[in-house]
């Protein structure tokens, strides 16, 4: 056993020792990190003292990559597609590209028994919690309850969000045992309870985005049922503004759509595209539909190949300052 | 670590911990997935992720903890997602790599023999038996790691050395 132990451990470390790192890997970090230092400059003129707001605005950064059989009704985000229809800068799910994938982390495997769903997670909205929305393909039957449990299942991985800001309020090492529905309900055995509110209405919505409607979630822990949850209001708990497309960390064609929802006053929002601390272009965004209702809006962009930042937000009708930022990193090629 | 640390900012965060662990970090990642360009852009996701977290983290033991934990997770979530693809090629693919002048007292043969059974285990043997002998991380810190119990993590270890045991007497 120990000598089988020291083989393996000469086979690894000479194995490691292959490989050798990228020169400009720290500055291909930094470039992506510096964008959280866009509020210097910008916030020096746009952040004012007070912070209420007329309306509510949600930017929805969604999957650049293809959902072809993204079937999660989301009847929370009632202004956000179910399918995405805008040509799909990565190959298509069928190709199965051998290599050189996509930047995108979650590359599409050939299209078995993987499903586009949405999973929410936790991101903040002027300093509260709120729930934002991704899409990720993963593997899946097609059963409602085996695409509930696939969400759950990555919605409690950890870090499984492409968007660095978003981030879960489930405890690492949380493990989906179970799910089962019966009529308009699920039951999910869980190995812990969910910890607070915001936990209870990140697998709220997961789950009701895998059922459809506004499905009663029975939490069963241990064999003892320890929650009962129903989607919360939405203004009160999903983030206000959501950039439905491109979603962070993907690669686009250079012509590509942006897509946006959210409820906004007077259905306006504000598209800022950055590269490093470099406006390269600004846009108004009018939403089809202002408050109460949510409107949704679509724009082309062409931009050179590079790596950008987007950021979609909404100006305060109160004192002008920028209100519900949703921002994802976007390369061109 | 410096003892400054909880001073930095999350930009220096970075900067420190990208000199002081990128590459092991990407070694890492690379006999986790058997894809050195992958294993870099996985571990650089992990860097731009601890830079959002960095406020709630404050200690470059727990950063370097939540760094691992995070590329363990991001590899295996990336293996998920190859899995069918390599299916299909698994047949066609030559052998991997050209033999290493590294390699030591084995010879390239056998030592492409212990790499090839040792990416043919289940992803959390091979997660295990990676952290423990490549990293030398205690069986906690390997569970904190892989996100199980330490019981999970010698099942896994135990598991993993009997399915290499073969190879790797006929190496040794």
């Amino acid at each position: 056993m120990t000598r089988d132990e020291d083989v393996l451990r000469q086979v690894l470390e000479a194995e490691a020792a292959k490989v050798e790192v990228r020169p400009d890997a720290l500055a291909a970090i930094r470039a992506r990190t510096a964008r959280r230092w866009r509020w210097l400059p910008f916030g020096a003129i746009a952040f004012t003292a007070a912070t209420a707001t007329a309306a509510t605005l949600v930017v929805v950064a969604l999957a650049a990559r293809p959902a072809p059989d993204h079937t999660a009704p989301d009847p929370g985000a009632v202004t956000a597609p179910a399918t995405t229809p805008t040509p799909a800068p990565t190959p298509p799910a069928t190709s199965a590209p051998p290599a050189a994938p996509p930047a995108s982390r979650s590359s599409t495997s050939s299209g078995t028994a993987s499903a586009s769903l949405a999973v929410y997670y936790v991101g903040e909205d002027r300093g509260e919690p709120r729930l934002y929305r991704e899409f990720h393909r993963l593997p899946a039957g097609s059963s409602p309850a085996e695409k509930a449990r696939a969400a759950v299942t990555e919605m409690l991985a950890q870090e499984s969000a492409d968007d660095p800001d978003y981030t879960s309020a489930w405890p690492s090492g949380t493990r989906v045992l179970d799910v089962s529905v019966e009529g308009a309900g699920a039951t999910v055995l869980l190995s812990a309870a969910p910890p607070d509110d915001l936990a209870g209405q990140q697998l709220a919505w997961t789950v009701a985005a895998a059922l459809g409607g506004d499905p009663e979630v029975r939490v069963v822990v241990g064999g003892r049922e320890v929650a009962k949850l129903r989607k919360a209001a939405a203004l009160d708990t999903l983030g206000a503004l959501w950039l439905i497309e491109p979603q962070h960390g993907t690669t686009v064609a250079r012509t590509f759509e942006v897509h946006a929802a959210g409820t906004v006053f007077e259905a306006t929002a504000r598209l800022t595209v950055r590269k490093g601390r470099t406006v390269v272009t600004e846009k108004t965004v009018t939403l089809s539909a202002g408050p109460p209702a949510r409107g949704e809006a679509r724009i082309t962009l062409t931009l050179a190949p590079g790596t950008y930042v987007l950021e979609l937000y909404a100006f305060s009708a109160a004192d002008g300052s920028v209100q519900h930022l949703d921002d994802h990193t976007v390369t061109v090629r | 670590m410096t003892p400054t640390v909880e001073g930095w900012a999350a930009d220096e965060a970075v900067t420190h911990l990208f000199a002081a662990h990128y590459r092991p970090l990407v070694r890492l990642a690379t006999l986790l997935l058997h894809d050195s360009g992958r294993a870099e852009e996985i571990v650089q996701d992990a860097y731009v992720a601890l830079h959002g977290h960095w406020r709630r983290l404050r200690d470059a033991d727990k950063a370097l903890a939540y760094l691992r934990a995070s590329v363990v997770n991001r590899s295996r979530s990336a293996l998920r997602h190859r899995q069918v693809v390599d299916r299909h090629l698994a047949l066609a693919r030559p052998v991997p790599d050209a033999p290493s002048a590294e390699a030591g007292a084995l010879d390239a043969l056998r030592h492409d023999a212990v790499v090839a059974a040792l990416r043919a285990l289940p992803t959390r043997q091979r997660e295990a038996l990676v952290l423990r002998y490549y990293l030398d991380l205690s069986e906690a810190d390997i569970a904190a790691t892989m996100g199980c119990s330490r019981g999970a993590v010698k099942s896994h270890t135990s598991r993993g050395m009997a399915a290499l045991r073969e190879t790797l007497e006929r190496s040794s």
